[in-house]
């Protein structure tokens, strides 16, 4: 059922083109950054990342030092045993949460600058979320939480690639129904098409078929697949089961706060293999 | 169980402080309004026990009737009854006393006071055991008081309060009018009333101006005669004793003689009445906050009780009782109230203090005593408080005991409180809104003893009724008012106060305006951005949330509901009053002009001479300018075997017989007989002549305080009582009544006279007279209608308490709303949503709620004036007005509120910390 992961495509035109439709805010943010030659296929990525919560003896390095880089179009998974750091970084690289010291970038944009508001744009405007669960506003249809982010913008979306989107998931006949009139799969591929809706230049995907059983989960991940292959999307994943992780192009491995592998094109049982070393 | 409770709310601290708000203020209110009465009745207490302390007896004029406040209708007796008294055994000194209207003109030519207490002229004392007052200004050499000035002619003290507020010290001179004129005269002492610490600058607030006995007599109109004989006892004599005495010596003559005591006791009882006045309106209010309390906390607890089922059903889980979760609950109901009620207690001691000070300030002194805590006071609130919370804690307390122990473990049994409305509900809420309803009706209509009582607990079971049934319409009221053209509305309506505030001001600029336009423009400030908050995907979440759970918006509503509707209730009540004062006077009176107090409030007759000087320029000659003219005289007067007294109302018949004539200045709508009244006819209204059951002919006795019981005759019944149901000719008024000062003085311009012109000789009639004004009966009407709207906006200050608990109830709901929707908050945020979208959505929902009470508080306030006003029609009341301005300003006013109550939830909902939000449980 799964697309084999190895088919990958180029960079879809698309999501190149979207620099040039950035609010002020941010292209103000851009002239007022340093790098970088490698911005055309780099997304985002990770310079010196450290977090540190509490100090002294209580001190916790979340993360330690790490450097890290997600190309453009690609599909990534980041894994690791619980408490490696995995959802820090994930939250630092998307406006969610700050580092202690270190950069992160989005495309050119330093967003460890950012300011509280900055970031909030940023998040509206460049990043797409699927959480592990609660993803939608309960009030709101799954048509409203679709296109919630470019609401919030106050822009109309683009009607033919929402079309495109919501068929792809699709949702076609539920557009009209609450939350709490879907089931759980459904909330998901939901929360995948809003993430998709806005056309961000990366969506990060935490634990996002944690909650599911294991079909429901599987149809998930091939949205999550299709939109990178077909659509050229970037999309970053945290997961801790080897199959999903194994959807993506690529694993970073976390533990105690560092990068201590990658594996690319990896499979469910090469995954499985690393993983279990970890023990050790 | 006891532990947890005290844990518990201790962990929820913040959420029972708020409810403690809502109870501390209504608490508040009530033990201020006890503690400040407690404090001023003490005060006079003691101030009279002290200036009345020698006194053992007193010698006065029978009291034929009692008057309809409850003042004296006794007459004069005369003056030789001081020396029968002196010459009674036992009696060592005498003193006489007399009183009479008489307004102080201040050294800016303005009356001093007049406002509310009464002006006082009286006659000094050198009987030092015998008079309380005790002149300060010039100060005493010895002693603590001057007894060396003694005034003599036109020399006179005054009382302290008056001396600073007109400006005027020993040695100034000025004017005092009386009913026999204006009197220039000079300032010899300032005197204190009382002495020591229970010394206070004016008795009550009056002004006192007081003379030698004779020019006393001369100014009250009363030659030879007097009020009172006051005598102190030889030693070993008792009151009693001496009271018997006097009695015996005096027998045969039309008086009373009392005690010291007794006049103590009276004096009392009377204050005591008159406070009564005060503290029954504002112990009313405390109750409507009070009550508004009660459904902000009822709203908190089961909320509270809701958000945690998990934590309950873990503890029937590991094996609480179902009555141990029952008495842990309400243990955290009592202990808030507990606490509440004391704090509110303390809340109301602080308030009692802060307004004896306003009410010093506003001339009504009271001495520096301290304050009076009656063990009443802090029982009372104590209980209130618990009452009102135990009331508000048993249902959620019972809810929460039902808990299944599975729901802890099952986030689907954790689903709140459903949002369906249960056919139950739906029936108890309109049995209980049809009760109430009916009995509003029964108590309105029916009258009786019982009426006011059926009215009260109508409007309690309509407000709970509604209450019950307000889910019902919460959810589609919040999706219609919710859409974006309300905003815009309300944005319009923003930007033209902003605009036009300040163009009014300017237009013609005074303090009142420049007030107006001020608060119109910060009313705008806030509007714009209130509509603003309908608009955009911030907009449609509020008003989804406001939607999502109708019982909690429709409960959070409630309180402002009760607020607004008795707001609305009074707004339109008034307006319809107004309305009806308008009409009346327009109908009823024909007269141009009218000549009455300057101040409205002031009962004080003036001088007959001000009517004459009109009369002399009424007629037919050349330089008459008035077609005809008369004077009002007002009395009390004792109808048949009616308790209480009744006004009467003296004109020159000639002025009203025929109302189709040139000379007509009133037309009472004459409904049988005649108006042309002769010395014992009289004319009296259709519902007065229905209330005695008598007819044109019949004969009713009338009973006076100067001539005794009289027999009229009913000549004349009409329809239009504009100034009095009873209705007398002059000339029978100056055969029944002892004191002929006019009321009021009605004119009519002659045809070819220019209103100009008339008032030019009006204005030179009263220029002796500062206490006096002419107006035109535009100008008359106006002033009518703005004594209404005084009393009003008092009512609405009263009321104010009770939508800032109202306001406060919002706030909480909002907040616990806010801090239950934290992971739905914070996934906005992550997904784009800025603080201030956020802080608008929340900004709408609180703007949703208030409207939503708006809406069911002037529907009720609605029906509450159709009621009141057709109850009111057997008394003439034909009027019913719906203001739609006023209304517009409730409902711009609840906008305003909304957006207040909205600030600190906005504000929490705002600073939540994306990540722990999305992470909340």
């Amino acid at each position: 059922m799964l697309r084999n992961p190895t088919a990958r495509r180029p960079t879809a035109p698309e999501i190149g083109g979207r620099a040039g439709r950035d609010p002020p805010l941010v292209s103000t943010c851009v002239t007022a950054t340093t790098e970088s030659a490698s911005s055309t296929t780099v997304a985002a990525r990770a310079v010196a990342a450290s977090k540190v919560y509490g100090s002294g003896e209580a001190e916790v390095r979340a993360l330690d030092g790490v450097d890290v880089e997600f190309e453009r179009g690609r599909f990534t998974a980041i894994m690791g045993p619980s408490g490696s750091g995995k959802s820090t970084l994930m939250h630092c690289l998307a406006g969610l949460d700050r580092l202690t010291s270190g950069q992160v970038f989005l495309g050119d944009v330093d967003i460890s600058k950012l300011s509280e508001k900055q970031l909030t744009i940023v998040r509206r405007d460049r990043i797409g979320f699927v959480f592990q669960a609660f993803n939608l506003i309960p009030t709101l249809s799954a048509l409203e939480n679709i296109t919630l982010p470019e609401s919030l913008a106050g822009r109309k979306p683009d009607q033919a690639w929402l079309d495109q989107v919501i068929r792809t998931v699709g949702l076609q006949d539920r557009l009209k129904h609450r939350p709490s009139e879907l089931s759980g799969g459904q909330q998901q591929r939901v929360a995948v098409a809003r993430a998709l809706a806005s056309r961000p230049e990366i969506i990060f995907a935490d634990e996002p078929t944690g909650n599911l059983d294991s079909k429901s989960g599987a149809h998930v991940l091939e949205f999550m697949r299709q939109a990178v292959t077909e659509f050229g999307q970037t999309i970053v994943m945290v997961t801790h089961d080897p199959s999903a992780a194994s959807v993506a192009d690529r694993v970073v491995f976390l533990a105690d706060g560092r990068i201590v592998d990658e594996m690319a094109s990896p499979s469910a049982d090469a995954i499985l293999d690393r993983l279990k070393r970890f023990g050790d | 169980m006891f532990k947890l409770t005290i844990r518990s709310i201790w962990a929820h601290k913040v959420r029972f402080v708020f409810t403690g708000v809502a109870i501390i203020l209504g608490v508040g209110f009530m033990a201020g309004t006890f503690v400040l009465t407690d404090t001023v009745q003490k005060s006079f207490d003691d101030l009279f026990t002290g200036s009345l302390q020698h006194t053992d007896a007193v010698v006065r004029g029978e009291e034929p009737f009692e008057g309809e406040f409850g003042e004296n209708q006794r007459e004069r007796i005369p003056e030789t009854l001081i020396a029968d008294v002196a010459a009674v055994d036992g009696v060592a000194e005498v003193a006489a006393g007399i009183e009479f209207t008489a307004q102080i003109i201040g050294s800016d030519g303005k009356p001093i006071g007049g406002g509310g207490p009464p002006t006082f002229g009286s006659n000094w004392s050198e009987v030092r055991d015998l008079n309380p007052f005790c002149i300060v200004d010039p100060e005493p050499r010895q002693g603590e008081c001057n007894d060396t000035v003694v005034p003599s002619g036109n020399q006179v003290v005054i009382d302290a309060k008056s001396a600073e507020d007109g400006g005027l010290a020993p040695g100034s001179t000025t004017q005092v009018i009386t009913a026999t004129g204006p009197i220039e005269v000079e300032i010899i002492g300032v005197a204190n009333f009382g002495f020591g610490d229970a010394a206070v600058a004016s008795p009550g607030g009056a002004t006192m101006v007081l003379f030698d006995m004779e020019t006393a007599q001369a100014l009250a109109g009363a030659p030879g005669e007097i009020d009172t004989v006051s005598a102190t006892a030889d030693s070993g004599v008792s009151q009693n004793e001496l009271r018997d005495r006097i009695a015996t010596a005096l027998r045969g003559e039309p008086v009373e003689v009392i005690t010291g005591q007794q006049l103590v006791d009276e004096t009392k009882d009377t204050i005591g009445q008159l406070l009564s006045f005060i503290t029954t309106p504002l112990l009313f209010f405390a109750g409507v906050s009070i009550f508004v309390g009660t459904f902000v906390v009822y709203n908190v607890f089961n909320i509270v009780v809701a958000q945690r089922t998990r934590e309950m059903a873990l503890l029937r889980a590991i094996g609480a009782s179902r009555s141990s979760v029952l008495r842990s609950v309400l243990g955290e109901s009592i202990a808030v109230g507990l606490v509440a009620s004391v704090l509110g207690f303390g809340f109301g001691v602080l308030v009692a203090s802060a307004l004896r000070t306003i009410l010093g300030g506003a001339g009504l002194s009271v001495s520096s005593a301290s304050l009076v805590i009656a063990p009443r006071t802090m029982v009372v609130s104590v209980l209130v408080g618990l009452i009102v919370t135990i009331i508000c804690g048993t249902v959620p307390a019972l809810r929460a005991s039902r808990t299944p122990p599975v729901a802890a473990m099952s986030a689907a049994a954790l689903e709140r409180t459903s949002t369906k409305l249960t056919v139950g509900r739906l029936a108890t809420g309109f049995v209980v809104t049809g009760l109430g309803v009916l009995l509003l009706l029964l108590g309105l209509f029916g009258g009786g003893d019982a009426a006011i009582v059926g009215v009260a607990a109508g409007a309690v079971l309509i407000f709970i009724g509604v209450f019950v049934l307000g889910p019902l319409i919460a959810r589609p009221v919040a999706s219609l008012f919710g859409r974006q053209p309300v905003g815009a509305f309300v944005m319009i309506v923003g930007a033209l106060l902003i605009v036009v505030g300040p163009i009014y001001a300017a237009m013609d600029p005074s303090g009142g305006r420049i007030a107006l336009a001020i608060v119109a423009v910060i009313g705008g400030l806030v509007l714009i951005p209130a509509g603003r908050s309908a608009f955009g995907i911030a907009g449609q979440v509020g008003r989804e949330n406001a939607m999502r759970n109708p019982k909690r918006t429709s409960a959070a509503s409630a309180a402002l509901m009760i607020g607004v509707a008795l707001v609305g209730l009074i707004t339109i009540f008034a307006a319809s009053l107004e309305a009806e004062v308008d009409a009346t006077i327009s109908r009823s009176i024909r007269a141009d002009f009218i000549v009455a107090n300057a101040n409205s409030f002031s009962f004080g007759g003036f001088d007959p001479a001000v009517g004459d000087a009109v009369a002399m320029r009424t007629g037919t000659d050349p330089d008459d300018v008035f077609i005809s003219s008369t004077a009002l005289r007002l009395g009390q007067v004792k109808v048949n075997d009616l308790d209480t007294a009744q006004f009467l109302g003296a004109l020159d018949p000639a002025t009203f017989a025929d109302p189709e004539s040139p000379e007509a200045l009133f037309d009472f709508g004459l409904e049988r007989g005649s108006l042309d009244l002769g010395p014992t006819d009289l004319a009296i209204g259709a519902n007065q002549a229905d209330d005695l059951g008598v007819d044109v002919g019949d004969t009713i006795t009338l009973g006076f305080a100067r001539t005794g019981a009289q027999e009229f005759t009913v000549t004349g019944v009409f329809s239009e009582v504009a100034l009095s149901g009873y209705v007398i000719s002059l000339d029978a008024y100056e055969q029944n009544y002892t004191e002929q000062s006019d009321f009021q003085v009605y004119a009519k311009t002659r045809p070819g006279v220019s209103p100009d012109e008339a008032r030019d000789v009006l204005t030179a009639i009263i220029e002796p007279y500062p206490t006096l004004k002419v107006q035109n009966q535009a100008e008359y009407r106006d002033e009518q209608k703005s004594q209404i709207s005084s009393i009003v906006n008092l009512i609405y200050v009263l009321l104010a308490f009770a939508v800032v608990i109202a306001g406060i109830g919002i706030a909480i709901t909002l907040a616990l709303s806010v801090f239950e929707r934290t992971r739905e908050i914070g996934l906005l945020r992550a997904v784009g949503m800025t603080r201030i979208q956020l802080r608008s959505s929340v900004r709408w929902e609180a703007v949703l709620i208030a409207l939503l009470g708006t809406a069911l508080g002037l529907a009720i306030a609605v029906f509450f004036g159709w009621a009141l006003i057709r109850a009111l029609e057997s008394e003439g009341f034909s009027t019913f007005v719906v203001p739609p301005v006023a209304m517009l300003i409730v409902v711009l006013v609840a906008v305003v509120l909304g957006v207040v109550t909205a600030v600190y939830p906005a504000w929490r909902a705002a600073r939540l910390n994306v990540l722990q939000a999305i992470a909340h449980e």
